[in-house]
Parts: structure tokens; sequence; C-alpha cells
């Protein structure tokens, strides 16, 4: 049956192929007489079930995130007009608040996605955490010892255990995959587009054009971080996608 | 034995708690023995229960179940009526097992001195 290896298809995007080959099977062995439209039914049914959290997640990131790109230089540099960062230590400070917008999106997607026991999420969320208060707060000083003394401990802490060590080290390679997707991409973009003025004369206002691209290169940087923090749960967990949903109703 | 596999799981603090769907799904594989697949598990669970449990449902479940490492499956052989595609035949671990006593343990306790079931059949 034709339809059926195209559900199997679909069905393995969202899970494993040999559990979407058994899926199809079960779907084909209890679809017997009751025909076609029963069957893709059936399988739409599955696929909805498979699908929606990831669905949800990707949802809730790009909105969090978003408007925690929105919100949280605001407060970072309304801040630094008011306060003066100590000597040499702006460079930091832009970093911590980057991270914490990096951070959002990863923290919205793995708390839906995967659950809040998920180690994973919790090294992700408190990571967060810090970040953000810390790129609000910093002007405090006990902010500026606090955050550094949780972040240290929350290491340590990691470090004892296996699983926590393993989502450690996940959540710093998805915060350098974060930030090399952002910032390699609009990279990318604005050497292209130097090369296209160059080869094809100024631009009507070049720099502005260049600016403006660049900008939505590190927009879509920052859109694909749901998949980052995705695909290295994936690499450090297997594909652990339904650790979240503890209570499925009948 | 059983008694104290779950004393043990519950000590090592590694016991997975088992939301209501998930103890039926156990339930129905370990009534299925050798035969439980989705097809069956489904059918079980209908049977037992009176109804139908949504096929998105059951097949997440059986997947979550199986990444807690509360049962495990192997896959069978090819038939025709199914296009050629393996069964997936579920058994319940040691764990598995553990939990769902862990988890019917505690029904048991919170039924203690109440006559529900016998003023049910009253």
């Amino acid at each position: 049956m034709r339809s059926a290896s195209i559900a199997e298809w679909i069905l393995a995007r969202f899970t494993s192929r040999s559990r979407a080959a058994s899926t199809v099977g079960d779907l084909l062995e209890a679809s017997d007489h009751k025909g076609i439209v029963w069957f893709w039914l059936s399988a739409v049914a599955v696929l909805l079930s498979l699908a929606w959290r990831g669905c949800l997640a990707f949802s809730a990131a790009f909105c969090f995130g978003l408007f925690f790109y929105e919100l949280l230089p605001g407060i970072f540099f309304g801040i630094s007009e008011t306060h003066r960062p100590p000597h040499g230590w702006m460079a930091l400070f832009d970093l911590v608040c980057a991270a914490g917008i990096l951070l959002s999106f990863g923290m919205a997607y793995t708390a839906i996605r995967y659950g809040l026991k998920d180690p994973f999420t919790l090294q992700t969320v408190t990571a967060w955490g810090l970040a953000c208060v810390f790129s609000v707060y910093w002007w405090m000083p006990i902010v500026r010892a606090a955050c550094p003394l949780l972040g240290v401990s929350m290491f340590v802490y990691s470090v004892i255990s296996a699983p926590r060590r393993r989502a450690l080290m996940a959540l710093v390679v998805a915060l350098g995959l974060s930030f090399a997707g952002a910032a390699l991409l609009s990279w990318y973009v604005t050497s292209k587009l130097s090369q296209i003025s160059v080869m094809s004369g100024p631009l009507h206002t070049p720099w502005m054009a260049l600016k403006q691209l660049a900008e939505v290169a590190f927009l879509l940087g920052l859109l694909i971080q749901p998949f980052i923090y995705s695909r290295v749960h994936r690499m450090f967990f297997g594909d652990n996608s339904y650790n979240g949903a503890e209570h499925a109703t009948a | 034995m059983e008694f104290l596999i779950a004393y043990i799981v519950v000590i090592m603090g590694t016991l997975a708690s088992l939301g209501e769907f998930e103890q039926i799904v156990l339930l129905a594989i370990l009534r299925l023995g050798e035969a439980a697949y989705g097809v069956t598990i489904r059918t079980e669970i209908a049977d037992c229960t009176q109804r139908e449990p949504s096929r998105g449902a059951l097949y997440t479940t059986l997947d979550r179940l199986e990444e807690k490492g509360l049962v495990q499956s192997r896959l069978g052989d090819p038939t025709p009526e199914r296009g050629g595609r393996a069964k997936r035949y579920f058994t319940v671990t040691k764990r598995g097992r553990a939990a769902l006593i862990q988890a019917q343990r505690s029904y048991q306790s919170l039924l203690k001195g109440l006559d529900l079931l016998e003023s049910a059949h009253a």
C-alpha cells in the first residue's frame, strides 16, 4: 500500500524509523476492512500526539526568546547609562546579557519539550536565571558577588554526578553552538553582501542595507536556537522526546 | 523477591513515578505476556476498562515507558497483512514491575479503611 509508505515516512520524521514502521504495521493490521480514510485518520492522530509537544516548544521558544531579545538589552543598556560598569568589564557584561538572550530560547524550548525534571532543562533554566539576574542587577554589589558564586556552586554540584555532568557538557555545547550559529550566520550574510556590493557597485545606501541584513541574519541565528537545543539533547540523551508528558490520558 | 526489588529501587531513589495510563498500559502488557504489541495492548485495555485509548496516547506512552526503562521491546517477524512490517513486542522490565508494585501499593494504602468496593457492590 503506497499510502502506508507515505505515512511511515512522515511518522519517521518524528520518531525512529523502526517505531514508525511498527506503528504503521499496527494501523494496517487494525484497518483491515475499515478503509483508507480510517487508516489516515489514525495515522494523523498518532502523528499529532508525537508532534504537538515539539511544535508547542518551538513556538513558545520563539515567542519567549524574542520577548527577551527586546527586553533584556533595553534594561541592560538603560542601567549602563546610570551606573557605570567597572573599567574593562563592559565586554563581559555584554557577553552575559547575550547569553541570557540565547538561553531564553533554549530554556523555553527544553522546559516544554523535555519537562522540568530533565537534567538538561534544569541546567538551562539555572544558567538562564543567573544570566538574566546578573544582566538586570549587575550594578548591585551583592548580585555581582552572588551570581558568580552561584555559578561556581552550580558547576561543582554538576561535576560530582554523572548525569548532571553530562547535562552541563550539553549546555556548554548548546551555548557554544548558539553563539556560533547567531554570530557566524550574520558574519556570512555580511561578507556575502560585501562581495555583492563590490561586484555590482555601491548600493544606494550600502552600509545601511548591510547592517539591516546582518541584523536579519542575527535574528535568523536566534530562530535556529530551538533546533540547536533539540539536536544537542538528542546527541547527549538520545531521542527522549516524551519525558515531560507524564500523564497521557486515554 | 518482588518486594526486595521494589525496596532496592525505592532506596536507590530511582523509582519512576507512574501516571494512571502508564499503569494501565503496564498491566495490559503483563496480562498479555509474550503477545503484547500495539494492537493487542489496545484491545486488552478496551476490553478490561471499557474505554478505548487513543492510538496516539498509547504509542507515546509505550515510547516513554521504554525510555524510562520500564518496558523493553523487540521486533518480531514481518507479516504480509502488515505490509511486511514487523510487530514490536513489549515486555515489562524488573524496574517496571517494581514501579507498578509501588504504585499499586500506594493505591491499596489509600483504600485501606474505606469500604469503597463493598459499597459499590451493594
